[in-house]
């Protein structure tokens, strides 16, 4: 567990810098969380592969692929997008 | 419980370029398997293979005579690769739990030697050496049979490498080992099987000579130290 919150929190700084720069553009907070678990997300995939790819052996070795952790980051953004989107609805 | 690792005919081709070919050989718990050669014959490819980051052209790798499928998730093989893979942003005191949730396991990377010193410092801020050594040891002690090990000595300072063989020497009745580092003469001394890849194939050797025979070292290293 601590081990997937360390992946998920590393690969979503980027992912949380898109959502609040999208808000600061005069985006809704609707889009903003819709971008948390889309395009967001898949840039700062993109983004930590591209810096970090080395660390995906740390997991690795702890039973977390690379699937893994990214279905994983992907169900737990998706959750939380679609609260949001039901609280400001 | 005795283990084996069976690697039977891998092959593996970048474009038209064969880098393993028919690649065969075992390694038991017991085994400490020393891999030399020279750089691009294909050594971290095999090792890639073996930790499943890789796929082979074709060939099989077999843990106790069953086809191993998906090691990551079994978690069979463990492997400490050439890069440093531990996450820069934490301190050595963090980065431990996040492998060993369990008191008792955390103790045995806590009271290794050197560990204490380095234990409130920041990953980033360890020296290159350090932070392989804490690599091989969060790696050593994962509880996966079989470890693959690239260039564990490499950049490290001869005390720790010291520390390195003494533990993997205290692990070898529980674990089998494959170390592949152009610091020849560590692995030499504690290697139980000596294996030398040439262009796509893998021969035996047994000593400095053999190493030099078949090209590896040049006459005027074998006499020499690093």
């Amino acid at each position: 567990m601590l081990l997937f919150l360390k992946y998920y929190s590393d690969v979503n700084k980027y992912n949380l810098l898109i959502s609040i720069a999208l808000l600061l553009t005069g985006q809704s907070l609707s889009v903003s969380a819709v971008s948390f678990c889309s395009v967001g997300m898949i840039a700062s995939f993109v983004i930590y592969r591209y810096y970090y790819n080395i660390q995906y052996y740390f997991y690795a070795n702890a039973g977390l692929s690379k699937i893994k952790l990214m279905t994983q980051v992907a169900a737990v953004n998706t959750i939380l997008s679609m609260l949001i989107l039901l609280l400001i609805r | 419980m005795t283990g084996q690792l069976s690697i039977s005919k891998i092959s593996r081709y970048f474009g038209t370029k064969k880098i393993l070919e028919n690649v065969s050989f075992e390694c038991r718990t017991g085994d400490i398997i020393g891999l030399f050669g020279r750089n691009g014959c294909g050594k971290s490819t095999l090792l890639n293979i073996l930790f499943g980051t890789l796929k082979p052209a074709s060939g099989n790798i077999l843990i106790n005579d069953v086809p191993l499928r998906n090691n990551t998730g079994q978690k069979q093989i463990g492997y400490s690769h050439q890069e440093i893979f531990i996450p820069q942003d934490i301190t050595v005191r963090n980065v431990i739990p996040l492998y060993f949730p369990g008191g008792e396991d955390q103790n045995k990377i806590f009271y290794s030697p050197g560990i204490p010193a380095m234990e409130t410092t920041k990953v980033s801020n360890l020296s290159l050496g350090e932070q392989r050594y804490l690599q091989f040891l969060l790696v050593i002690y994962l509880s996966h049979p079989f470890i693959l090990l690239d260039e564990p000595f490499s950049m490290v300072e001869p005390v720790y490498r010291e520390i390195i063989k003494e533990k993997i020497r205290q692990l070898q009745p529980v674990k089998g080992f494959i170390i592949t580092d152009h610091y020849y003469k560590d692995v030499l001394e504690i290697a139980t099987k000596k294996l030398l890849m040439v262009p796509g194939n893998i021969i035996t050797v047994t000593d400095e000579h053999d190493l030099t025979t078949a090209g590896y070292l040049s006459p005027r290293q074998q006499q020499n130290d690093y």
